[in-house]
C-alpha cells in the first residue's frame, strides 16, 4: 500500500470515528434531557402536592374553594418520568458500547498475554454485537406485527412497494395506562436507539480484529 | 452444537444443567466477557435446553428489554447516579470536611477522623463509592498530607470513607439489591441507616486505635471555639436539606422513592449550579458519566432477567433453597458461608458483579432459613449483609476500586502503602458484620419503628 492510500484510509478512520463519537455522545446528551425532564416533571409534582396540602391545612374551606383545581400532582407523573427515563436509557447504548464501559472482569488479564488478550477483546465485542442485533431483531415485532399463515413477510411488502400493507402492519393501538399516551412513537425511537448500538457494537468489533490482525493500528476511543 | 445439546439434554436433569451454567458463566467472565454478554448467553443457551423451545425466548425477548428499561420503580437508579454526579460537582465536599475538621480535628487523628465524618456527610447525598472517594479525596488528602499523615493512614481512611457513599442511604446497590430479590426500597434504606453510621463510627474508633499504636500519625489541630465550630457547620446546611428531603421523603412515605431520587438530583443540581459548579459542560459531563454507568447497569439488569428465567425453568432456586432446608446445617453457618463468600469475590470482582451473580440463588435460600425473624424481615436483614460485605471489596487488594481512586491522586504515595493502610479499617468492616449478623436488630429496630411489625 503506498503511503498516499495508507494516509486516506488513516483520515477516513479518524473521521469515521469521530463521527461515530459525535453520533453516539450527542445521542446520550439528547437522552439526558429526558432525565432533566423527569426530574422538573417530580419537582413540579412534588410543589404542587405540597401547596394544595398546606393551603389546605391554612386556609379553611380552600379544599373546596374554586379555581384551584389545577393544584395537584402532575397527571401521569410516573407514566411521564418512566418513557423519559427509557428514553434517556435507550439513548445511552451506543455511548456505554463505544466507551466500554460494561464490567469485565480482568483479574486474569496480566496471565493472558497481549494477543490473547485482544483476543478476547474481539471476543467481548462481538458477543455485545450479537446480543445487540438480537434484540433489534426481536424489538422490531413491537413496532410491526409478525406475518401470520398466509401473510406475505413485512419485508416482501417492503419490497413490493405495498405501503398500505405495510403500515397495515404497524402496531398503533398499544397505549399507556393512565395519559394514553401512544406507544408506537416509543417504540421507534427504541428500536433505533438499538440500531445504532449495533452500528456502534459493529464498529467496536472491527476495531478490536483490527487490533488484532495490526496491534498498534486500531482508533484510541 | 447439536450433538452437544442432545447429549446435555440426555445426560443431564434440567436442575443439573442449572448447576452447570455457573462454572459456565464463571469461565466465560474469566475470559474477560462482558458480565452482561456472559449473563445474556448462558441464560439464552439455558433456556434453549431446559425448555428446547426457542419460541419462548423469542416472545420473551420481545417486549423485554423495551419493558425494563421503561420501568418507573427502576427509574430510581439513573436519578441517583445524576444526583451523585451533581453532588460531586457541588462544591459540598469542602464544606463538609470544614465542619467535621471543626468539631474533630483538634483530636488525635483527628484530621483523619474529619475526613470520615465528611465521607459519611457526603454519602449522605450520594449514593456511589467511588463518586465520594473521588471527591472527599481531593479535598482532604492534601489536607492530611499537610498536617503530617502519613501516605498509608491519609489514602487507606479515605478508600475507607468512599464506602459510606454506598454503606449510607441512599445508596445504588441497595436499589439493585431491591430489584432483584424484590425487596422494598424504602425498608431496605431504613434499615441501612443504623448500620451506616456504625460504619462511620467504626472506622473512627479505627483511626483512634490507629493513630495510637503507628506513632507519627496523630497530628492534630488546634481546638476551635464553639462559636467558629456552628459557624462552620452553618455551611453544610444544603447537604442537610437535601438529605432530609430524600431520606426523609422516603421514610415517611411523602413521595415514592423514584421521585425521593429525582428531587434529590434536582436539589444537589441546583446547590452544584449556585456554587459555580455545573456550567453547560459540567451539566454535559454529568449526564454522560450517568448515561454511561446507567446503561452499563440496565444491560446487566436485562441480562440478568434473561439468565434468572433459565434458572427459574431449571428449578435452581427452588431446588437449592429445598436442599438448604433439608440440609442438617446450621443456618448461621450457612449465612456466614455466603458472607464469606462475599469477602472473598470481592478482592476480585466489582460488588455490582457480585451482587448479580449471587442474590437471585442466595436470596430464596435464606429467606427460607430460621433466624427466629419472619421471612421479610431476614430479607431486609441479607440485604443489609450483603451491601456490607459486598462493600469490602472497594477497599481490599488486589482489585479494591476506592484504593486505585485514592491513590491516583497522589502518586508520590506507592500503592502498597495505600494497600497498608487500608487493612485496619477491612478489619473494622468485619468485626461490624459480624456485629450486624448477631444482632439483626441494629438493621430492622428503625424499619419496626417506622413501618410497624
Amino acid at each position: 500500500m503506498t503511503s498516499r492510500s495508507s494516509g486516506l484510509l488513516n483520515r477516513l478512520g479518524r473521521l469515521l470515528d469521530r463521527g461515530i463519537t459525535g453520533l453516539a455522545k450527542g445521542l446520550a446528551l439528547l437522552g439526558g434531557m429526558g432525565l432533566i425532564f423527569a426530574i422538573l416533571v417530580t419537582s413540579l409534582s412534588v410543589l404542587l402536592k405540597v401547596s394544595r396540602r398546606v393551603l389546605n391545612a391554612l386556609i379553611p374551606d380552600f379544599a373546596t374553594a374554586e379555581g384551584f383545581g389545577w393544584l395537584k400532582p402532575v397527571l401521569g407523573e410516573e407514566e411521564l418520568v418512566q418513557y423519559a427515563v427509557g428514553i434517556a436509557l435507550f439513548s445511552a447504548l451506543p455511548w456505554v458500547m463505544l466507551k466500554r464501559g460494561h464490567i469485565r472482569i480482568d483479574i486474569f488479564e496480566p496471565l493472558f498475554g497481549k494477543v490473547a488478550n485482544r483476543i478476547l477483546d474481539f471476543l467481548a465485542d462481538a458477543a455485545l454485537l450479537s446480543l445487540a442485533y438480537l434484540i433489534l431483531t426481536r424489538q422490531w415485532f413491537l413496532i410491526f406485527k409478525k406475518a401470520r399463515r398466509s401473510q406475505e413477510p413485512l419485508v416482501d411488502l417492503l419490497a413490493a412497494g405495498d405501503w398500505t400493507a405495510a403500515l397495515g402492519r404497524l402496531r398503533v393501538n398499544p397505549e399507556s395506562q393512565i395519559l394514553g399516551l401512544k406507544l408506537w412513537p416509543f417504540y421507534v425511537f427504541a428500536e433505533v436507539c438499538v440500531l445504532l448500538f449495533v452500528l456502534v457494537a459493529l464498529y467496536c468489533t472491527v476495531l478490536s480484529l483490527i487490533a488484532i490482525v495490526k496491534p498498534g493500528r486500531e482508533a484510541a476511543h | 452444537m447439536g450433538l452437544i445439546a442432545e447429549w446435555l439434554t440426555s445426560s443431564f436433569s434440567s436442575f443439573h444443567i442449572g448447576l452447570l451454567s455457573f462454572p459456565v458463566l464463571l469461565i466465560l467472565v474469566g475470559l474477560r466477557l462482558p458480565l452482561a454478554a456472559a449473563l445474556f448467553l448462558v441464560g439464552l443457551g439455558g433456556t434453549l435446553l431446559v425448555t428446547g423451545n426457542p419460541r419462548m425466548m423469542d416472545s420473551q425477548l420481545k417486549s423485554f428489554t423495551f419493558g425494563t428499561l421503561n420501568t418507573y420503580s427502576l427509574s430510581i437508579i439513573p436519578l441517583f447516579l445524576l444526583m451523585s454526579e451533581f453532588a460531586a460537582r457541588g462544591g459540598m465536599s469542602r464544606a463538609l470536611f470544614d465542619a467535621a475538621g471543626a468539631w474533630l480535628g483538634h483530636r488525635k487523628g483527628g484530621v483523619a477522623m474529619a475526613a470520615i465524618g465528611a465521607s459519611a456527610g457526603f454519602g449522605a447525598v450520594c449514593g456511589s463509592s467511588l463518586a465520594t472517594a473521588s471527591t472527599m479525596g481531593k479535598v482532604a488528602l492534601p489536607e492530611l498530607k499537610r498536617s503530617g499523615y502519613s501516605g498509608a493512614l491519609s489514602t487507606g481512611v479515605l478508600a475507607a470513607g468512599g464506602t459510606l457513599g454506598i454503606l449510607i442511604p441512599p445508596s445504588v446497590v441497595l436499589v439493585i439489591f431491591a430489584i432483584l430479590a424484590e425487596e422494598n426500597i424504602e425498608k431496605l434504606f431504613t434499615a441501612a441507616l443504623i448500620p451506616g453510621l456504625l460504619a462511620m463510627l467504626g472506622y473512627m474508633i479505627t483511626v483512634g486505635i490507629y493513630v495510637r499504636v503507628v506513632k507519627g500519625a496523630e497530628a492534630a489541630r488546634p481546638r476551635l471555639p464553639y462559636a467558629e465550630r456552628f459557624r462552620l457547620m452553618t455551611a453544610v446546611w444544603p447537604v442537610l436539606i437535601v438529605f432530609a428531603l430524600v431520606i426523609g421523603g422516603i421514610y415517611f412515605g411523602w413521595f415514592t422513592p423514584t421521585a425521593a431520587a429525582a428531587i434529590g438530583a434536582a436539589g444537589t443540581g441546583l446547590i452544584a449550579a449556585l456554587n459555580g459548579g455545573l456550567t453547560w459542560r459540567g451539566l454535559g459531563e454529568s449526564l454522560l458519566a450517568t448515561a454511561k454507568t446507567s446503561a452499563m447497569i440496565f444491560f446487566i439488569i436485562v441480562a440478568a432477567g434473561v439468565f434468572n428465567a433459565f434458572l427459574s425453568a431449571a428449578q435452581v432456586p427452588q431446588t437449592l433453597a429445598a436442599f438448604f432446608l433439608n440440609a442438617d446445617l446450621s443456618p448461621w453457618l450457612i449465612l456466614l458461608g455466603m458472607l464469606l463468600l462475599y469477602l472473598l469475590l470481592g478482592t476480585v470482582m466489582d460488588s455490582i458483579a457480585m451482587i448479580f451473580l449471587t442474590v437471585p440463588i442466595f436470596y430464596p435460600i435464606i429467606t427460607q432459613l430460621d433466624f427466629g425473624l419472619s421471612p421479610g424481615e431476614v430479607g431486609l436483614w441479607f440485604g443489609i449483609l450483603v451491601l456490607m460485605s459486598a462493600e469490602v471489596g472497594l477497599i481490599t487488594p488486589p482489585v479494591g476500586l476506592n484504593l486505585f481512586v485514592i491513590n491516583n491522586l497522589d502518586r508520590t504515595i506507592p500503592l502498597i502503602d495505600t494497600y497498608r493502610g487500608a487493612l485496619p479499617f477491612v478489619a473494622s468492616d468485619i468485626v461490624r458484620i459480624l456485629i450486624l449478623v448477631a444482632f439483626p436488630g441494629l438493621s430492622l429496630f428503625l424499619v419496626r419503628l417506622l413501618f410497624g411489625g
